[in-house]
């Protein structure tokens, strides 16, 4: 056995596989080097068995969990938040594409008064959509509508439920019953994430904020069909 | 227990806090022990496992349940540390493992022996050492140190056996061999080799 194929040996016990070593030890009687360095293995070894243990201080893992759980709880509350703003953003789009695509001459439905219908001013000539025209508006109107309601209601459910496991103790003691989100709710029900959503859409869509706001009074209504301005 | 650990991740996936609680509670030790070894000081060490485990959590929806979940864990606690330890920029501190050390009874060398042993270490490249620890102090076979470093095995067999030589001739030059030696003694039998858990 040479210097070398004795280094492999060695590597050998110190994984733990200890083999017949009688060439291993031949070679460690006659060679100071190599005999050097298995004692060195040997110290090596005596000293990584006195390794102290480590353990983790008290409370690491409470500190742990807390910082997860906080941790999913802000990711939660931006996905609430950037649905709430897409499901707006969206209807917005909707209403105004047909706003736009409604032709201008029977958009407007005037009274013979030409007084403000809900704060809406009235165009003051007179003029009215034919049968066919105003059942397609109205159906566009309302499936946009539906489509607001839908995202709404998915966003304010998926709120609740994120929401739910997040505050187990607090829902033991109370468990209040989930709203159901109706149409729109009135402005002490209306969602928090809906309320920074409203912000969010009157910064972001400033340009086309006065045509957003007909379109939303619009769904706000439910009435398919209902005067509005007219356009400057 | 890779089905084991699948069930477990898909439980804190959809927010399971007994899951959550479960998993830390696995794996939190580990990680903490090794961040101690590696970067040799437990503030550091204690604030780089809570990193280490939120990365976890953010990261497990991209955990491969084909592969065993401990040594993916172990595979972000060692990039984590050497991160840890480029940005500290400095060597790692000897500090805590000398006050470790010096609270063991001092009958024998041995106080001086692991002080000895872990001023070795220090010495050592970054993934040397690395494959050092996580074989003779946490026990991980060649596979798993494989796996978590993204090495093949024989890269690991190779930075293993150089980081014990330079261990064994650090020791050598330091005097911590009996210039009496004997290898024909008892003494010699009786140590024999860790083996890996």
């Amino acid at each position: 056995m040479n210097c070398t194929e004795f280094e492999a040996l060695l590597q050998e016990r110190l994984d733990g596989n200890q083999r017949d070593s009688s060439t291993y030890e031949e070679h460690l009687q006659r060679c100071p080097h190599c005999s050097s360095l298995h004692q060195a293995s040997e110290q090596l070894i005596r000293g990584l068995a006195r390794l102290p243990g480590i353990s983790p201080p008290e409370g690491l893992a409470d500190r742990i969990v807390v910082q997860v759980l906080s941790e999913r709880r802000q990711k939660s509350q931006t996905h609430r938040f950037r649905m709430a703003v897409a499901s707006i953003a969206a209807a917005v789009l909707v209403a105004l594409f047909l706003g736009k695509a409604t032709p201008p001459d029977i958009r407007p439905r005037t009274t013979a008064t030409g007084e403000k219908d809900n704060g809406v001013p009235i165009a003051r000539h007179e003029q009215t959509p034919t049968v066919a025209e105003s059942i397609s508006v109205d159906e566009s109107v309302g499936e946009a509508g539906q489509a607001l309601v839908s995202l709404v209601a998915r966003t304010a459910g998926e709120t609740v439920e994120q929401s739910r496991w997040l505050l187990p103790d607090t829902l033991a003691m109370a468990n209040p019953p989930v709203p159901e989100i109706g149409f729109w709710p009135t402005a002490m029900q209306t969602p928090e994430p809906l309320r920074q959503a409203s912000k969010g859409v009157s910064k972001g869509l400033q340009p086309v904020l006065k045509s957003a706001q007909n379109a939303v009074n619009l769904f706000l209504r439910d009435l398919p069909v209902k005067p509005m301005e007219e356009e400057e | 227990m890779s089905a084991e650990d699948a069930a477990l991740v898909k439980r804190c996936l959809r927010g399971d806090r007994d899951a959550i609680r479960s998993l830390v509670e696995r794996f939190h030790a580990d990680v903490y022990s090794l961040c101690v070894r590696l970067l040799t000081h437990r503030h550091d060490a204690e604030d780089v496992t809570q990193e280490v485990m939120l990365r976890v959590f953010r990261s497990l929806n991209r955990w491969d349940s084909n592969r065993p979940l401990k040594p993916w864990i172990i595979g972000i606690t060692v990039n984590r540390c050497r991160t840890w330890m480029a940005q500290r920029a400095n060597r790692p501190e000897l500090s805590d493992y000398l006050q470790e050390t010096a609270a063991a009874p001092a009958s024998d060398d041995s106080t001086e022996l692991l002080q000895e042993i872990h001023a070795a270490l220090l010495e050592l490249r970054p993934e040397y050492r690395e494959v050092f620890v996580l074989f003779h102090e946490k026990g991980q076979p060649y596979e798993e140190i494989a796996e978590a470093l993204g090495r093949p095995v024989g890269t690991v067999k190779t930075w293993l056996h150089r980081a014990r030589l330079e261990v064994l001739e650090r020791l050598r030059k330091r005097g911590m061999v009996p210039e009496n030696f004997n290898a024909d003694t008892d003494e010699k039998d009786s140590l024999l080799p860790m083996k890996p858990k």
